[in-house]
């Protein structure tokens, strides 16, 4: 994964955006992604411009696991959302471990998606 | 719920959102839930838990303090989707302040109307066996009544008088093919007495008035029971029977077991139910017995052991 480049948001999106959770762990996902959550949309453009200008960086405050089925999501959706309707797409849902479902659900509601 | 909204929607499929892939995974591990935390919102979690059983939902109705707020909805579909008839009798006209409390007594309710299906089930389970048992083998300190002459197994060594008496039943029977001959009326009966000698297990008297009694040809019980007044009544027909021939000999025996066989009509008459009381010896009626004891030569005898004719051999 490249470093991001602290490009502001005239940049073409197609740079690696890095979310922090609250447990303190990293992840790297092309802005392209990321952006197809309203909110973290939100949060990359309006939100404190000082920590996205700087490294295109957001903190969020879930912990590492649920941040990362998130974007796992986010990646899962980004990838398969444009495929012919005759393919087969893997089932998310088995990804999905029962014990962060809770979890998973409140933020997924939070970051709509 | 996030739409792409960055191509033509036709040509995207729709994927299922985060928030809808969580609640199915979680309708399906509903009841590990144990809590649902403080800062839900209970639009998301319901369709969890619509999807829930009574008890995972007490459970976090417990856990979770305002949850109880919204759940009566959830309640009451619980009570008539487990309790459907009953729910319809109790509620159908007015609903009850509380359904959780509802659900409950539904509960109770459908327990007793278990219990007391399961009670009527076991009574008529217990009738039915009782009755069945009747019919079934028991156990009794009687011989039981026999239908056929017994000619093995014998507890007591059989006196010789005893085996041909049993023997000459037998024959009586058919058992080793004589021919049978009406048995002649004029054979007197023989007073009953009693003797010494028991013959080991022989059937009730009762029992071999009661066959005796059933068939006119029938069989009748060859052995003697030598009950001291067990049954005044019953025993004088086979004691009539039975306890004349002990004392006699063997042709006596035969003859006169074959008589009374068929001559019950007089034996049952009143005066011969005194007769086992009284005791008295009876002399060996020889006289009585000959004409009718060419009848009954047993055929595994040998010679000796032929009746001999007329010839009386008191027992002791």
């Amino acid at each position: 994964m490249e470093e991001p480049q602290g490009e502001k948001s005239s940049q073409p999106q197609d740079d690696w955006v890095r979310f922090i959770s609250s447990d303190g762990y990293s992840f790297l996902v092309k802005r392209k992604v990321a952006l197809a959550s309203p909110t973290l949309r939100g949060m990359l453009d309006v939100s404190s411009n000082f920590a996205e200008a700087a490294m295109n960086t957001c903190r969020l405050e879930e912990r590492g696991i649920v941040v990362e089925k998130l974007l796992e999501y986010l990646a899962y959706k980004s990838t398969f959302e444009s495929a012919p309707k005759k393919e087969d797409i893997p089932d998310f849902m088995e990804r999905i471990a029962p014990e962060i479902a809770l979890e998973l659900l409140m933020a997924a509601d939070y970051y709509d998606s | 719920m996030h739409d792409d909204g960055e191509t033509s929607p036709s040509t995207l499929r729709q994927l299922p959102s985060l928030v809808a892939l969580c609640q199915r995974m979680a309708i399906s591990n509903v009841e590990r839930l144990t809590s649902l935390g403080v800062d839900f919102r209970f639009d998301l979690v319901r369709p969890i838990l619509q999807h829930c059983s009574a008890e995972t939902l007490s459970r976090l109705e417990q856990a979770t303090p305002h949850l109880a707020q919204d759940t009566s909805d959830l309640w009451q579909a619980l009570c008539f989707q487990v309790y459907p008839l009953l729910a319809q009798q109790q509620y159908s006209d007015e609903a009850p302040e509380s359904w959780r409390d509802a659900y409950f007594v539904l509960r109770d309710l459908e327990a007793e109307r278990l219990e007391a299906a399961g009670t009527r089930l076991r009574i008529q389970r217990e009738k039915e066996e009782l009755r069945k048992k009747e019919s079934q083998i028991k156990l009794t300190d009687r011989p039981p009544p026999q239908k056929r002459s017994r000619g093995w197994g014998s507890s007591q060594p059989k006196s010789l008088l005893q085996k041909t008496r049993s023997d000459a039943a037998k024959m009586h029977k058919g058992l080793y093919g004589s021919p049978l001959m009406a048995p002649m009326s004029t054979l007197k009966t023989y007073r009953p007495v009693s003797s010494a000698t028991m013959i080991t297990a022989t059937p009730t008297p009762s029992s071999a008035a009661r066959t005796s009694s059933s068939t006119p040809g029938s069989h009748v019980t060859v052995t003697a029971v030598t009950r001291p007044c067990l049954k005044p009544l019953k025993p004088p027909n086979t004691a009539a029977i039975s306890h004349s021939p002990v004392k006699h000999t063997p042709v006596a025996k035969a003859s006169s077991i074959h008589s009374n066989s068929h001559n019950l009509k007089s034996v049952t008459s009143a005066p011969e139910s005194q007769r086992p009381i009284e005791r008295r010896p009876i002399k060996p009626p020889a006289a009585k017995k000959d004409p009718m004891a060419a009848l009954f030569l047993p055929k595994n005898r040998i010679a000796s052991q032929l009746p001999p004719t007329s010839n009386a051999k008191p027992r002791p």
